[in-house]
């Protein structure tokens, strides 16, 4: 049984700028991987290629099909959800028109409305309102939200955490265990924050300028010596 | 009083022309940000296809539906092989492109059909329907419905359906709409599609009224310009309203006030251009951005 996503010798970047060296990873049926690395490291870089916003050299395999240079749209048919770095979410949509347009890549199924205003009740408050009104804590949720609308086999998600308050933070995390836990969701998600991400993540790769420089389960990379002095600061 | 009243319906009726060509100016303004001065080009070719249908002996209503059908196909393909490769370019050159497109499909025009002036038949009969002791003509009631019409169907694709609120995703931000699946490319081809099919309506509706030759939307396009720009560029009911507001005051001025008369018509769109931009930039219903940081 191969893994759900699979990249294999990425190289990727943006012209002739080469971000990504040889980057291999593997993320498992509802597994939960971190991306750490400084800024600049090609964490971003890894999520637009596997999502197909920029054309990689090498090979990625999503659920055993070759979407190497695939177009994005496609890619999201197979039950990947994206949520980029700034979130994405479409300003002058409403709340509830940024949701349904998380759900149109679905096939079974209208969107279920009702199941992302449990899981953000903030967001049933504002659902007529538009997103470019929200407040940033309250967009991420929109963002979040809108990629859950796809029931998605693999999310991709980038600094879900930038930018917002602490506690925000924590129930984000709160929420994204839960659907983890729920609906056997596979993530793929960069975070500055790595002690929140490692808390929460079955295997972490650590990146340094493109290339992947220590890869393990959550609690290998944590117990890392050069990775704790460099990375996690303590 | 009876003269006024009139007047004004019959600015109304003129302006529902300008509505449906501003229409489509916006529609594809909206979708890909680009103003296509070749929209009434695009229109008077349309209606030649039309005229082409009548001609060869087709009834006058279906030839209007395939002149429609055969324009939605010819919008799609148009922004697929012309505008594609430039898009997300320089305004500069988007612009350029379609004022060559304006000058591609004028010259076309005349390579097949040639400049003489050729009668269109109107959809609409003759005479006039009482309406509380006020004769409006049948094609005035005519021109009015159609564009509400026109504006109802956008109305429930756009707000009512998942494809027009794919298309307004896509028209918002192409690269988080591919992200939720939404094939843009798609989108935007459709949009100059119901374009086309805006312009090529204003077209079959306006050609009865004057004379079909090349140049047939040449004075409309200014028209619809002017109502686009009153009612804002990214709003299709702006632009309906717009193309009303024109419409009567191109009337009032032709009829009421002396130096102005049938000849200085034109400095009524242009004036209220110069007046928009100066005041209020956006139009009457234009959006400025709500975003927030």
């Amino acid at each position: 049984m191969s893994a759900l996503l699979e990249v294999e010798g990425v190289h990727a970047g943006y012209g002739p700028v080469n971000v990504l060296e040889d980057i291999s990873l593997e993320v498992g049926e509802g597994q939960t991987v971190a991306l750490l690395g400084a800024n600049g490291a090609g964490k971003t870089t890894t999520l637009r290629a596997i999502s197909g916003m920029l054309k990689p050299r090498g090979r990625i395999r999503i659920a055993g099909h070759d979407v190497t240079g695939r177009a994005t749209e496609r890619i999201v048919k197979l039950g990947v959800a994206h949520v980029p770095e700034g979130r994405g979410t479409f300003a002058p949509l409403t709340v509830e028109e940024n949701l349904r347009l998380g759900a149109y890549a679905r096939r079974n199924g209208g969107p279920d409305l009702e199941r992302a205003f449990t899981l953000f009740p903030r967001l049933g408050e504002r659902r007529h309102q538009r997103a470019g009104t929200l407040s940033g804590g309250e967009q991420q949720m929109l963002a979040i939200a809108r990629a859950l609308m796809l029931q998605p086999r693999l999310m991709l998600l980038d600094e879900p955490s930038l930018g917002l308050a602490p506690n925000l933070t924590r129930e984000l995390f709160k929420v994204l265990r839960q659907v983890k836990e729920d609906e056997g969701t596979a993530m793929l998600v960069v975070e500055q924050n790595a002690n929140l991400v490692l808390e929460f993540a079955d295997a972490a790769h650590v990146l340094e300028t493109g290339r992947i420089v220590l890869s393990g389960t959550a609690d290998e990379v944590s117990a890392d010596e050069s990775m704790r002095k460099a990375y996690l600061g303590y | 009083m009876e003269r006024f009243v009139e007047t004004l319906i019959d600015g109304i009726a003129t302006g529902s022309i300008y509505g449906a060509l501003a229409l489509a100016l916006v529609l594809i303004y909206r979708s890909t940000g680009i103003v296509n001065f070749a929209q009434g080009e695009l229109a008077m070719f349309s209606t030649f296809i039309a005229w082409g249908l009548v001609e060869a002996g087709i009834p006058l209503g279906l030839a209007i539906l395939l002149t429609l059908a055969v324009s939605l196909v010819g919008g799609m393909v148009i922004e697929r092989v012309l505008i594609r490769p430039v898009e997300g370019g320089q305004e500069l050159t988007l612009v350029t492109v379609t004022l060559g497109l304006f000058i591609l499909v004028n010259g076309l025009a005349r390579w097949i059909w040639g400049s003489t002036n050729r009668g269109f038949p109107s959809l609409f009969p003759d005479g006039s329907a009482n309406l509380v002791g006020i004769g409006v003509a049948w094609e005035s009631l005519g021109l009015v419905a159609v564009l509400l019409g026109v504006v109802g169907v956008l109305w429930l694709v756009f707000q009512h359906t998942t494809l027009g609120l794919a298309m307004r995703a896509a028209a918002v931000d192409p690269a988080a709409s591919r992200l939720v699946g939404i094939p843009v490319g798609r989108m935007l081809m459709l949009g100059w599609g119901f374009a086309a099919v805006c312009g090529a309506l204003a077209g079959v509706l306006v050609a009865p009224r004057l004379f079909l030759d090349p140049n047939l939307m040449g004075p409309v396009i200014i028209y619809s310009f002017a109502a686009a720009t009153l009612g804002g560029f990214d709003s299709p009911f702006g632009a309906v309203l717009g193309g009303w507001i024109i419409g009567v005051a191109e009337a009032l001025a032709g009829g009421y006030v002396d130096f102005i008369g049938q000849d200085l018509k034109i400095l009524v769109p242009l004036g209220v251009i110069l007046a928009v931009l100066l005041i209020r930039p956006q139009g009457l219903f234009g959006s400025p951005e709500v975003a927030r940081a």
